[in-house]
């Protein structure tokens, strides 16, 4: 992770405003969707989490450009399209993903208390 | 259910009484009840098969109930089923439902107590506890006698008699061959399986017998519990 | 021909004259053509609505009229327990269709039992009263004490009522009968409104036990309108079949091959009768039982040990999920708690959850825009910064049952409210999305999923029928899952084709692709959705969440039971009624059905130009972010079947007028116009309505 200062931390940590929210949702076999709307970076990585009896719905390349252009955070951007880019399902995608975005949450949140 | 006013025989009750006749020689054979000599005890032969249910897994579709009755009369009718099932849509689970089954009692109530020995054991099909019909008088006796709430006989307005579970023997509407060893067409149409049929004899006397847990990995699969519950009967 | 009380029915209507506390007797007989449900209401709604050119289910003169079918009250799968409800609804836009809306649980089947087809309701009685119908005994009650009252209130106070004995419904005869004509030890069905119903809001439910609720069409107002709290019915009779042996045959034999094995389910599986769904949109809770209808093959309902949210299921139990992940900071118990406590209360208080999925999003962003709140365009004593909460959920619910603070704005309907409102652009433009008649919608976008819209459009409400739609799940899932396809495109399109000839000739129907939607494959496979709806959906009353089965994994050749001979609809119709038509003749009845609901809706003033919908479903692109792929079947350009993104495509005006003219022309409809012409009607049996449509100048033109 490059070095950022705990502001900039702070920011791509940040609730966002109305208008700069995903709609995503969770989708639950045989046949359930609940839409959600993320509002946050720690919301996305909440929404990729594996749990048994759900999927995260969301259109994978919309998240990216969310990630990039609405929360900012272009660096883990870059390494979503990363993921993106690999010849896997889904699910496979969804579980490295939210490995990815659950890390860089904790790495933020650490940089933003460092200097608190 | 208490049978605390039930009559005593040399110190033993009923049951005591009639295991002790049981190791020494005296059952009843195959179809043929009998009253012991010199008592008003009615010995009478076990009944091959019974029906047990599981309470957690039913989910109140009544299947079990308009094909019970679809098979004896030809018409779907909760009142003229011999397998009753009750529920309160506003209770909690797994209180909300009860079913209740014949339990082909061994020591049957229904079948001492009726005066024209319409309720008998019949041999012919796996001794199973049964009214004829053509015998009954309608005199409601045997409904009286059954220790179990909602009573597991019904009486039929429309035929002046009483019916009960046969473990479908007497069925003109099944295809199959029914009563012990064949088809019972609760257990058969039931979506969930929550009524399964067994030959042993559950515990007599034990409000909690003929409720069992038939709940497996599957249904755990379906997002449910597997914990056993002990529901009573009425 | 066996007499009709030995074919199915109960042989008896019973018509409830509320202005004046009184009731009759119709002999069933008279319309036993129509076979049941809603054909039998309909017909029922023609010759006792005099006047069907109200717009307003709440006018005294509007007529209601609840119907039962020959499978009610019999184990006939997923279709024993179903009521159909039929009447003027109140709530659409631009005004109150000609409507029907169906509720389970217990209702139907203890009409039958106590020997009711159906229920015509009437006139406004002159008090709130409740009618107890015991077997054929019919009585009306003052309501007085139970106006107020919720729904399990109202349904708890009835039970102790009705339970004269004190007995706690163990076998006992029929309360106050003499002699005991007959043994129960049922509770009765109780169907009540609740004070969302009495305050006439269109978003009132009828609700029955915990969770069966009437919803769409506002009957819930139309009950409070006509001053009618509940009905409580209870029959110790029972429901004779033609032929008991076919019937049992046959429901053993679709457990054999279809229904879902609760020892082995396979949550992946593609169908709908074989599916092993509970519905909960809020996640498990294990403490709970599978709850269904009377005679269903597998519960979709659940009821739990905690107190609350008994049987609610699907919709109502996840769509304040999504506030309550927020307020709740992602604790997933509290989460499905909070959602499953929120959807119960739609319940408690008989509001229809369904509108909410869609509205309540929209208000909260109103509110983040400046447009609804203290003093604002909406002015509002809401506070939504307390959206998630349960009391948030618990005031929201209370407003639109009441009537009060935004629930007065939209008391009369959600776009209604909108233009009030002076945001009648939110809905043309979607951010407000009521794409039909003034309804929310569903959930399967008009613009991907288009036999859901283009029914929808062409009847008068959400149509809310899952037939193809279990394609779209199984699909989307499975990418989700990456997994294969349970069944490949093209051999789905050709299972699925050959259950709907001679509609279609072949599997072109299936192919969604862009260049196809318009074609006459696809009309004519919503001609057959909509005429399939109307008799073994609507009529025989077949439950929708268990068929049509077009397609099933669950049988070897993925073939559904649908107009199977051995299972189909048609074998368990014919063995309970005797009558011995083909699953073709079903729709063929569906298609007359349909036709007299044109002819209704003609008189109430729809004209071919209404038909439309809002701007933003032909101007705006389907984007869906919330989920990665919307998939279908569809060819590609060299013609070859895949599975493709439904995604990205918005509908084209011209096309789908054009598409219309052609449907109106194949339904023997007025292409000028949509109205019903001599010839169609004649052509349909339906001749009696030639001269009242000439009378009131709707008659269509032949083309």
């Amino acid at each position: 992770m490059e070095r950022m200062d705990a502001q900039k931390a702070r920011r791509l940590l940040r609730p966002l405003r109305y208008g700069e929210w995903l709609e995503a949702g969770l989708a639950m076999p045989p046949k359930s969707l609940i839409r959600h709307s993320i509002r946050s970076l720690e919301q996305l990585a909440w929404l990729f989490r594996p749990v048994s009896s759900a999927y995260p719905s969301v259109d994978l390349e919309r998240m990216r450009e969310w990630v990039a252009e609405t929360v900012g955070d272009r660096e883990l951007a870059e390494r979503i399209d990363e993921v993106l880019r690999r010849q896997e399902g889904y699910k496979q995608r969804c579980l490295a993903l939210h490995n990815l975005i659950q890390s860089r949450c904790e790495a933020l949140r650490r940089r933003a208390e460092e200097e608190a | 259910m208490s049978r605390e006013n039930e009559p005593r025989f040399g110190g033993m009750d009923r049951r005591t009484f009639l295991r002790t006749l049981a190791a020494a020689g005296i059952t009843a054979t195959a179809g043929a009840a009998f009253m012991l000599p010199g008592s008003d005890l009615m010995v009478m032969p076990h009944s091959k098969g019974y029906l047990v249910v599981d309470m957690a897994k039913c989910m109140g579709c009544v299947s079990c109930m308009m094909t019970c009755s679809m098979v004896h009369h030809g018409e779907a009718s909760l009142s003229l089923s011999r397998i009753q099932i009750q529920q309160d849509s506003f209770a909690d689970f797994p209180h909300d439902i009860h079913m209740a089954v014949c339990h082909q009692c061994e020591d049957a109530p229904c079948v001492r107590v009726c005066p024209v020995e319409a309720d008998h054991v019949d041999g012919l099909f796996g001794n199973v506890r049964t009214i004829d019909p053509d015998r009954c008088i309608g005199c409601t006796q045997c409904i009286d006698a059954c220790p179990w709430l909602p009573k597991r006989l019904q009486f039929n307005p429309a035929t002046n008699t009483v019916q009960k579970c046969d473990l479908c023997a007497n069925t003109p509407y099944l295809d199959e061959k029914g009563g012990p060893g064949g088809t019972q067409s609760c257990v058969k149409v039931c979506p969930t399986g929550a009524i399964a049929y067994v030959e042993k004899m559950p515990a007599q006397h034990d409000p909690y017998a003929y409720n069992v847990n038939l709940r497996d990995e599957g249904w755990a699969e379906l997002g449910m519990t597997r914990d056993d519950f002990r529901l009573k009967e009425g | 021909m066996k007499p009709i009380d030995e074919r199915g029915y109960g042989g008896r209507i019973l018509h409830l004259k509320l202005s004046t506390l009184d009731y009759e007797m119709i002999p069933t007989e008279k319309y036993a053509e129509w076979g049941g449900g809603n054909g039998l209401a309909t017909a029922l709604f023609w010759d006792y609505c005099e006047d069907k050119t109200i717009r307003d289910g709440r006018d005294e003169k509007n007529v209601v009229v609840m119907a039962t079918s020959p499978l009610c009250g019999t184990a006939a799968p997923s279709a024993g327990g179903r009521c159909e409800i039929v009447g003027v609804g109140c709530g659409h836009y631009p005004f109150g269709w000609f409507t029907r809306s169906n509720i389970g649980g217990r209702l139907s089947s203890m009409l039958k039992y106590a020997g009711w087809d159906a229920v015509v309701i009437s006139g406004r009685a002159p008090r709130p009263v409740w009618v107890e119908i015991t077997n054929d005994r019919v009585r009306y009650h003052d309501a007085g004490a139970l106006w107020g009252m919720n729904a399990p209130d109202t349904q708890k106070s009835l039970f102790g009522i009705l339970d004269r004995k004190k007995e706690g419904w163990g076998w006992q005869p029929l309360p106050d009968e003499e002699g005991g004509i007959g043994h129960t030890t049922q509770r009765p069905a109780i169907v009540c409104i609740t004070p969302s119903g009495e305050h006439r809001s269109v978003h009132a439910t009828l609700v029955h036990d915990a969770g069966n609720v009437c919803g769409q069409g506002g009957f819930g107002a139309v009950f409070g309108a006509k001053n009618l709290k509940a009905l409580s019915v209870i029959g110790t009779g029972g429901v004779k079949a033609a032929d008991p042996a076919a019937l049992v045959r046959a429901r053993f034999r679709v457990k054999e091959r279809y229904a879902p094995d609760p020892h082995h389910p396979d949550l992946y599986h593609w169908g709908m009768l074989g599916n092993p769904m509970a519905i909960n949109f809020a996640g498990h809770i294990k403490q709970s039982r599978r709850q269904s209808c009377v005679g269903c093959l597998m519960g979709c309902r659940t009821r739990y040990g905690m107190g609350y949210a008994n049987e609610i299921k699907c919709q109502t139990s996840g769509w304040y999920a999504r506030f309550a992940v927020h307020y709740a900071k992602g604790d997933e118990e509290a989460v499905t708690k909070i959602a499953l406590r929120v959807g119960d209360y739609c319940n408690v208080m008989g509001v229809n959850s369904y509108g909410f999925q869609t509205v309540v999003p929209w208000l909260e962003s109103l509110w983040h825009r400046g447009l609804l709140g203290p003093g604002k365009r909406i002015d509002t004593k809401l506070d939504f910064s307390k959206l998630g909460s349960w009391e948030f959920g618990k005031e929201l619910i209370d407003a639109f049952a009441y009537r009060r603070d935004i629930g007065e704005l939209f008391g009369d309907g959600v776009v209604h409210g909108a233009i009030k409102a002076g945001l009648e652009e939110e809905w043309r433009e979607g951010r407000l999305d009521y794409p039909y008649w003034g309804v929310q919608e569903h959930g399967y976008d008009s613009r991907a999923e288009v036999e859901w819209g283009f029914a929808s459009i062409m009847t008068e409400r959400d149509i809310n029928s899952h037939d193809f739609n279990g394609l779209f799940w199984g699909a989307t899932l499975g990418m989700l899952e990456g997994v294969p396809p349970l069944i490949e495109a093209e051999e789905l399109a050709h299972i699925v084709a050959k259950k709907l000839h001679p509609y279609v000739d072949g599997p072109e129907c299936m192919d969604y692709s862009d260049e196809n939607i318009y074609s006459d494959a696809v009309l004519h496979l919503v001609r057959w959705y909509i005429h399939y709806n109307r008799f073994w959906k609507n009529s025989a009353l077949f439950c929708d969440l268990r068929w049509s089965d077009l397609f099933d994994t669950n049988a070897p050749d993925n073939v559904g039971a649908t107009a199977d001979e051995e299972v189909g609809e048609q074998v368990y119709w014919n063995a309970v009624t005797g009558e011995g038509i083909s699953f073709l003749d079903g729709l063929k009845r569906g298609q007359r059905i349909y036709m007299l609901h044109n002819a209704i809706w003609a008189l109430q003033g729809r004209h071919r130009d209404m038909v439309r919908f809002p701007d933003y479903i032909y101007d705006k692109k389907l984007e869906r972010t919330e989920l990665p792929f919307f998939m279908w079947i569809g060819r590609d350009k060299e013609g070859k079947w895949g599975y493709i993104d439904l995604r990205g495509r918005s509908l084209d005006r011209e096309k789908f007028e054009d598409w219309k003219t052609r449907f109106y022309k194949a339904e023997g409809l007025d292409p000028a116009t949509g109205w019903p012409t001599e010839r169609g009607l004649n052509a349909l049996g339906l001749s009696f309505v030639v001269e009242t449509l000439k009378a009131h100048g709707k008659l269509g033109k032949e083309s």
